[in-house]
């Protein structure tokens, strides 16, 4: 058990090295120095994943049903494609808000929301922010 | 100590299929297809990483709570592409949203 999982490590390992020096590497794989802040992140989001799950909720158990869903366009102020695929989604991961088209040329992403709050909280912007310090740009 | 955790369990495991009735109830509620869209969500995110953290409590920290720590990570990174993709084709489809609808009644 122990011998399988170190020698798988150790292979995969290898491989990176081989890929190093081979130069195919590129900023597309996985991120490994946003990590320890992503553990930040994802908590963060899962905090309010479950705050959104519980409004969504409410108005789903709502007697009679009441809802106004709101379709509308967002500027994104991510500026590498990496950070604006990571925006776009969480704001389909999150209840309540779903990224419907992108548009990586201009950073604008056209969004479905189910209600005025949901939308409010999105144009706030507070979750743009916390991505552009997530991928470490400075001008936040 | 092992019944606090497992009280602890079986009360995630209760609030991640209230939250999994609540989505299939709104399924069938909501008028149409982005906000059913939203509905849906709400399993797939709350629901279904409830419910999995319940069942790692459950089996302490083996091999097995690994596995489930990644179904939990390919649900969520499945489920908001599938959304995503769903939506998209909706609009390519030609499929208005009653938002958009509303706004141009107005």
């Amino acid at each position: 058990m122990v011998l399988l999982l170190s020698l798988g490590a150790l292979i995969s390992i290898l491989i990176v090295i081989y890929q190093y020096k081979l130069k195919i590497l590129d900023d597309e794989s996985l991120p490994i120095a946003i990590l320890p802040r992503a553990i930040i992140y994802w908590i963060w989001l899962y905090k309010e994943i479950l705050l959104s799950s519980l409004f969504v909720s409410k108005l789903i158990l709502r007697f009679p049903m009441n809802i106004s869903p709101k379709y509308f366009k967002l500027k994104s102020n991510q500026k590498t494609t990496m950070g604006f695929n990571i925006y776009a989604n969480s704001i389909t991961m999150t209840p309540g808000t779903i990224s419907v088209l992108t548009n990586n040329n201009d950073k604008v992403i056209q969004i479905h929301a189910i209600s005025e709050e949901t939308k409010s909280a999105l144009l706030s912007g507070v979750m743009d922010q916390k991505i552009k310090k997530l991928m470490g740009d400075k001008d936040v | 100590m092992g019944i606090v955790f497992s009280y602890f369990s079986n009360f995630m495991l209760i609030i991640g299929s209230l939250f999994l009735l609540i989505g299939a109830i709104g399924l069938i509620r909501m008028p149409d297809v982005f906000t059913r869209m939203h509905a849906a969500s709400v399993m797939e995110t709350a629901g279904a990483s409830l419910i999995i953290i319940g069942l790692i409590i459950n089996t302490g920290f083996t091999i097995v709570s690994l596995k489930l720590i990644v179904i939990l990570l390919a649900i969520f990174y499945i489920s908001s592409v599938a959304t995503h993709a769903l939506a998209r084709a909706c609009i390519h489809d030609d499929l208005k949203p009653i938002a958009i609808n509303k706004e141009s009644d107005q």
